[in-house]
């Protein structure tokens, strides 16, 4: 019997150990990413991640002269993942916020594309009120744990809230008409619109001068402690930001300049 | 169709990896459960007060709050515990925990959980007569629980403990919103890529219904072998 | 995590606890209805209809309640919502609510663990009674109603209070198609705060007492309609 009980936990160790040499390496850069976030980062068929960060990624990676894997981390978990050292760093179209920068460190930010609301049926608003009135007694979907998600729960009060586990359920919803409107980074929207032509932007882009919520652009997340890491990467991004391969980077992926300086 | 191909082109391949996934998890914690689960068991029924009081504390809270809630626990939580119990230990630098051991260790106490009750109360229908008639045949209390009670009580437990199984298996399912590549979580990135919602979760209920299929037949096996000795 | 933040935190987790407490009642009684219906279906003689119910059990049980919730809102509430005569109806405010498709989902799970429990029950009671009644005049549907069920169901409670729990723990599930139930109202506050331990401590704490609640109830009723047996 004691026998049988050891066999099964060298058995569970074998398989785990097996697993644990996916462990933090010199010549490995492990990029958590979401894989459900176009066009920063989305999965084609075959499985493989493509998108802004993954190119920006495997360029950085380039430059320190080590190789990129990617690891896919549901949004809600990519923080907590990043800590249990399932990657390396973050680059899943997170925003550098206050509240984020108490658990992890974050590089400069690289790009920025605010946040906006996107809808099918509702009319356009040019300012925050109108957006809040022409929200009233709607249904407004957002991501649990992004940025909008948050700034929807303090700001809106006569709207029905829904939060999504992943932006491509909350598309499937908008797009069914389940909820009136969503609202993330600007870029998922237009995204959406390339399949969806009906889908339109209705409100102004939201950056942090219409709220400190909206944070400081979207930068890379390091887990506190490793400031080698967040050192060499700071020095890659200013190379680029310097030598314009990162606005030439953000024109291509998003259609205009999306970078910071 | 086209979509569940193998290859680059389809899911086929990636729907085939995560089930292998999904059967290497189920096992691997169902046999967790079912070690810890016997020592849960013993523990309960021969050790003192306080032993038996925070087992049973044990058993209550984790058959009690939703198995999603245990894995938040281990996933958002695992990595705080296990830096700090480290650090008790003097190391600083990273531990890592991938997710399939969080997999492992989060469905494995639950269903350990459930274990230890079906353990428990077969090795308490066993009938008194044996342990006696082990005494008096001089066999010490170690000696008569392995060769005499054990067994006897593995045979009543089976039925539940098959039942435990299904249950393990299809708990793997709640592991995907850890990211661990297991079929519902492969299922849930197909879908939100191509957008055909439908297709990829039948296609997971069916390998689901499959596994169900061949364990519950399984099952079937392990019964006849072990009531052999059963006169019907 | 400040005092502030923890009892603000437990005041707007309770506030979700209505919605699981209705989420939870609503599919079990129906669902209780509906399992009566499938066991008799299951005991039938016709072959087909025999067939049907057991192919209702099988699906329901073998597979993960979480793939059966993503079925009914992301496959059968898309397509539904696609129709667009659907969308002009005076349905749409049900169908467009998550809610629904969890209690449904719900309700199909547990009718078809539930109709197991109620066979194993009826099976287990001895033929005497079906003869009995039978030499008293009673059809097969007024034996089932009048005799057999109420001895089943005495027998099953046990089973059936561990099916009520696993309802409760079910519940849980709807969270991922965004209903703030107890689990999804911790998620969304742990999100925006970070603050995991004390979170699930009292989520945890509150399915606890509910199940705790259940067990008690259960306790008392089995030992109301305690019988002793042969």
């Amino acid at each position: 019997m004691k026998k049988i009980g050891f066999l099964t936990i060298i058995i569970i160790a074998i398989l785990t150990i097996i697993q644990f040499n996916k462990k933090s390496s010199d010549e490995v850069l492990r990029v958590g990413v979401e894989g459900a976030y176009i066009p920063w980062g989305g999965i084609d068929p075959s499985g493989n991640v493509i998108g802004f960060e993954v190119e920006l990624a495997n360029i950085i990676c380039e430059k320190i002269n080590r190789k990129c894997k990617f690891i896919k981390q549901d949004w809600d978990g990519i923080i907590p993942a990043l800590l249990n050292n399932k990657y390396d760093v973050i680059m899943a179209g997170i925003t550098i916020t206050e509240e984020r920068k108490k658990k992890i460190n974050f590089t400069r930010g690289y790009a920025d594309t605010g946040v906006a609301v996107g809808s099918l049926s509702l009319e356009k608003s040019n300012s925050v009120e109108e957006l809040l009135k022409k929200l009233e007694g709607k249904k407004l979907g957002v991501q649990t744990g992004t940025i909008s998600a948050k700034w929807a729960d303090k700001t809106l009060k006569n709207t029905i809230i829904r939060s999504y586990g992943t932006q491509e359920e909350l598309n499937i919803d908008l797009l069914n008409g389940r909820i009136d409107a969503g609202m993330n980074d600007t870029s998922v929207w237009t995204a959406l619109q390339k399949g969806n032509e009906d889908i339109k932007i209705v409100s102004p882009i939201l950056t942090s001068k219409d709220d400190p919520l909206f944070g400081e652009g979207i930068g890379i997340g390091v887990k506190k402690g490793r400031t080698e890491l967040l050192s060499e990467l700071n020095r890659v991004l200013d190379e680029m930001s310097a030598d314009g391969s990162l606005s030439d980077l953000a024109t291509k992926w998003f259609g205009y300049d999306a970078s910071l300086r | 169709m086209e979509l569940l191909y193998w290859g680059n082109n389809g899911w086929g391949d990636e729907i085939f990896f995560a089930s292998l996934v999904t059967i290497a998890l189920a096992v691997c914690s169902y046999a967790l459960g079912l070690v810890l689960g016997l020592y849960i068991a013993m523990g309960k029924l021969y050790s003192n007060k306080i032993v038996k009081i925070s087992l049973d504390g044990y058993t209550t809270v984790v058959r009690g709050i939703p198995e999603l809630l245990v894995i938040y626990l281990l996933f958002f939580g695992g990595e705080n515990i296990i830096t700090q119990i480290a650090s008790v230990f003097g190391y600083d630098g990273f531990i890592n925990l991938p997710p399939f051991l969080i997999g492992v260790l989060a469905i494995g106490f639950i269903s350990a959980s459930y274990s230890a009750e079906v353990f428990r109360g077969s090795i308490k229908s066993v009938h008194k007569g044996q342990m006696e008639a082990g005494l008096s045949l001089c066999l010490s209390k170690d000696k008569i629980f392995d060769k005499i009670t054990l067994p006897q009580a593995i045979r009543i437990a089976i039925p539940s403990l098959g039942n435990i199984w299904q249950l393990t298996l299809k708990d793997t399912a709640l592991i995907s919103v850890t990211g661990l590549a297991e079929i519902m979580r492969i299922s849930r990135v197909a879908t939100n890529s191509e957008r055909e919602p439908f297709l990829f979760f039948i296609v997971a209920a069916c390998i689901f219904l499959f596994l169900t299929s061949v364990s519950t037949k399984i099952q079937k096996i392990i019964e006849k072998k072990y009531n052999r000795s059963m006169v019907r | 995590m400040e005092l502030e933040l923890f009892i603000n935190s437990t005041f707007e987790i309770l506030k979700a606890v209505p919605t699981t407490l209705s989420l939870v009642t609503l599919s079990l009684s129906i669902g209780f209805i509906m399992a009566i219906f499938i066991v008799a279906m299951s005991l039938s003689k016709l072959m087909l209809v025999r067939f049907f119910a057991n192919s209702y059990i099988y699906y329901f049980r073998g597979t993960p309640l979480l793939i059966q919730i993503y079925l009914m809102y992301f496959g059968f509430g898309y397509w539904l919502s696609m129709q667009e005569n659907v969308k002009q109806s005076i349905f749409w405010d049900i169908i467009s609510e998550p809610y629904w498709y969890a209690v449904s989902a719900l309700m199909f799970n547990t009718a078809g663990y539930t109709a197991e429990i109620l066979r194993g029950a009826i099976l287990s009671i001895p033929k005497g009674q079906f003869e009995s009644s039978y030499s008293l005049g009673l059809s097969y549907y007024q034996s089932m109603v009048k005799i057999i069920l109420p001895q089943a169901i005495r027998q099953a409670l046990p089973a059936y209070s561990n099916e009520v729990i696993l309802m409760v723990k079910g519940s849980s599930l709807a969270s991922i198609i965004t209903i703030m139930e107890i689990t999804g109202t911790m998620n969304k506050i742990r999100s925006e705060t970070y603050a995991v331990y004390e979170l699930i401590f009292i989520a945890g704490s509150i399915y606890l007492l509910i199940n705790f609640v259940i067990t008690r109830m259960f306790n008392y009723l089995e030992n109301k309609y305690k019988v002793v047996s042969n």
